[in-house]
Order: structure tokens, then sequence, then C-alpha cells
């Protein structure tokens, strides 16, 4: 047996899990596999943040070095996603309920290139590992848009998170 | 899929995933240990730190008498686009990590999925 991998998203206030996710579209409210078609985000606004953990599952010795990036899909006009994935000076977030007001947790911007390392914690670090299932800390989110951001569906971005198993 | 061979003096020991042979490792360190991918074979021989492809040694000046810290894990990269994944790749890292005169010293193949290979170390 390997490690089974999952995304799990967190919503509302009193935290409801939702593990193994369809998808991360972004929209104007708060909750998982979302038809963006059905809750726009209008120009000059921000999505509802989201709140993504890597689920583990199955069995393995070791997960650790945990990288993310957007690896294609380009912005189109005002639009940005900012994240809270950081190489350096790292801090687990904790989890609170998600905003649609523009994100103090979600900071950065969304690296397009693989990060030379970790960007992700567990466990609070970007050293961590996981010996047994569990979750990887938070990866917060949010699609943030300004005035001039024209109206319709915005361009398909592609993620890729990437992991050491031993 | 590959399989990860553990060769003792007097026996091998074929496995089928990584968790498993990991474990293997932890009990008994063997003479040899090498992954299977296909119709390729990489491996490392632990007593000497020599690492090998198809049968040839391609890497490293032997070091006498340190003591080798395997090293083997496996890096799985899952893209997501839309509403799926779209791709999952994985890439084998096979090695050794020891300390001589002071140094810490590392050295480990790579193998992509594509089985191209390259070593990679550091000291």
């Amino acid at each position: 047996m390997t490690a089974t991998f999952q995304l799990s998203e967190s919503n509302g206030a009193s935290e409801t899990v939702t593990d193994g996710i369809s998808n991360i579209n972004f929209g104007s409210v708060d909750s998982p596999n979302i038809n963006p078609a059905d809750h726009p985000i209008r120009a000059g606004e921000n999505s509802y943040e989201k709140w993504i953990r890597c689920k583990f599952t199955g069995t393995f010795n070791k997960i650790e070095n945990i990288k993310i990036w957007m690896s294609s899909g380009t912005y189109v006009t005002g639009e940005v996603i900012k994240t809270n994935l950081t190489t350096s000076g790292y801090s687990a977030a904790s989890y609170s309920t998600p905003t649609d007001s523009t994100s103090t947790v979600a900071v950065n911007d969304m690296p397009t290139s693989e990060p030379s390392g970790p960007n992700l914690g567990i466990g609070g670090s970007l050293s961590g590992s996981l010996t047994s299932e569990g979750y990887s800390d938070y990866w917060v989110l949010q699609l943030q848009t300004s005035a001039s951001t024209p109206p319709g569906d915005v361009n398909t971005k592609t993620f890729t998170i990437q992991y050491d198993e031993s | 899929m590959p399989e990860w061979v553990l060769r003792y003096k007097d026996k091998s020991i074929i496995c089928t995933d990584i968790t498993e042979a990991n474990k293997l490792m932890k009990e008994e360190q063997p003479e040899e240990f090498y992954i299977v991918i296909g119709n390729s074979c990489f491996g490392v021989i632990l007593t000497t730190g020599q690492i090998w492809v198809n049968g040839n040694v391609i890497c490293c000046d032997s070091i006498p008498k340190s003591k080798f810290r395997f090293i083997n894990f496996q890096r799985v990269k899952i893209t997501y686009s839309g509403k799926e994944i779209v791709d999952k790749s994985v890439e084998y890292f096979l090695g050794w990590q020891t300390t001589y005169k002071g140094k810490n010293i590392q050295r480990m193949i790579n193998i992509k999925p594509d089985l191209t290979y390259e070593i990679i170390g550091k000291g």
C-alpha cells in the first residue's frame, strides 16, 4: 500500500470538512464543489476564501515536502489569486470562517512556477511530516478582482501539488 | 508498477510498494537495493555506495569504512485542472547519505517518469 491523496475543504463558522472535493472553483459563496455560474463574483469584489488541506490516507512511512504552484493558466485583467503559501517566514494558518473581504491570510501571490522548497507545512512547519493518516496545514486561497475585470468566466487554472513519500 | 528488491547475502526480497520496502530496510540493511521499472534497473550497493543503472556503475567513488544511511523515496506530482486530475507522475530517488571527514555527503539517483535519470547530491 502507498498513500492515497485527496483535497479537503473546510467551510462555515463551525468548520464543516468535506474530504475528496471535486473542484476548487471560486465563487460568491462559502461552499465546496460550487458551480461558479451560480455564484458569480462581481468585478471589484473577492471570492470567498478557500480553506483547503491535503489529506493522506492509506499506508505509508512518511509524507513531507509539499509544494504547490499554479502550473498553467493566465489571469484576465484585474484578476489575481492570493494565497498563504510561502517558502520563508512560514506560519500555519489557524482556521477561521472563510470571508469575501480581502483576505488577511492569503496575502501572497500564487506561485506560478515550482518553488525552491516546500511552501505548505505539515504540523505547523515546512519541515514537518506525516507518519500516519492525516492532513497538511491549510492552503488558503482567494480570487481577487478589480473594477476593470471583464465579465464572464476567467481562464481555467492548473494547480500542481507535489509531495515526497517514503 | 515498479518493484523494489532488497538483496542480502543469501536471499532477495521483492516488494511491490515503497512502504513495505522501507519498512524492511529498517529491520536489516541488505547489501544491495534496486528498483525495477519496466525493463530498466536502478540500484545502490550499500557496502560501497556505488549507484548503478542496468548493471553499469555510474557513480561514485567508494568512501572507505563509511556507514551509509539509505535514502529511498518517491516524489508524487498531481496536477488539477478544472474539475479533475489531469496528470499524476512519480519520480524515484535512491541513494545514501554519510558523514566523511566531518562532511555530510549525499548521493542519489533521480529517476524521472520517462526513465531518464541523473545523479544528484551534496557534499
